[in-house]
């Protein structure tokens, strides 16, 4: 009698471990993602400037506003990621390339040239930016699977 | 005098207090405190007389890679070598992409 009693509490607290283990992993799966939303949204905001920057609006306040978004804030939020556990390591070498892509040519320069939209530089902007957002959704994937 | 009793001293170069929080733009035409300026006052002295340094990149507003490019892949243009600059230049930042970059605008110099 007194065994069935101890199996029947140590089923109920077992059950209960799993339930809570199970609902800490889905709690940390929603934050996970809604960080990863938030950075596409940012990354969205990136490639919007920057194709304005190279496009019709090449003021000093966009470059300076587009060199503070590819540097310290973009890595800022990579480390949020990295904190929550997302593997992000191959994502830095795409970061480069996207900041690469908008900063490299006809940036900061006194020789600026308006770009269309079909033009090379645009293109590889938003290849870039595509890979990498790319990047951190196979990471959560891999993390999720 | 033979290799190891030269003097080699190490020094700190903190971008953004030693040289400006705005580094922007390749040459003079492009702003006050473009890449040629920065590599002409900061990191051709230290590569002349075989200092070596510690480059502190994170207290700047941010960097555009024509900066980047300009003022490290430059020193390859004007003939230092990129194990030159690699043995007198360590790099600091907590943005390991930012190392990479100048690492990669190093070798790519040289292969042009």
């Amino acid at each position: 009698m007194v065994l069935t009693q101890i199996m029947t509490w140590l089923l109920i607290i077992f059950g209960w471990l799993i339930v809570n283990h199970q609902n800490n992993i889905r709690e940390k799966r929603k934050e996970i993602r809604g960080t990863l939303d938030k950075m596409q949204l940012f990354l969205d905001e990136i490639e919007t400037q920057a194709i304005q920057y190279h496009t019709n609006q090449a003021t000093n306040e966009l470059a300076f506003q587009l060199k503070r978004n590819l540097n310290k804030k973009l890595r800022d939020k990579l480390d949020i990621l990295k904190i929550r556990s997302l593997d992000v390591k191959t994502s830095y070498s795409l970061l480069f390339k996207f900041r690469q892509a908008v900063t490299l040519k006809n940036f900061d320069t006194s020789k600026y040239e308006v770009q269309t939209i079909n033009d090379d530089l645009i293109k590889n902007i938003l290849l870039t930016k595509d890979n990498l957002s790319q990047e951190f959704e196979k990471s959560f994937a891999k993390r999720y699977p | 005098m033979n290799a190891s009793t030269i003097n080699v001293t190490t020094t700190n170069i903190d971008i953004g207090k030693d040289f400006s929080h705005y580094p922007a733009g390749r040459y003079e035409t492009d702003g006050p405190f473009n890449g040629e300026l920065f590599r002409a006052e900061f990191l051709v002295p230290v590569l002349n007389s075989h200092q070596q340094i510690t480059i502190e990149l994170d207290n700047t507003a941010g960097y555009g890679s024509s900066f980047l490019e300009e003022a490290f892949g430059g020193l390859v243009r004007l003939g230092y070598s990129s194990a030159q600059i690699k043995t007198a230049i360590t790099f600091h930042s907590e943005d390991p992409s930012l190392i990479e970059e100048i690492e990669e605008y190093i070798l790519d110099a040289e292969q042009d």
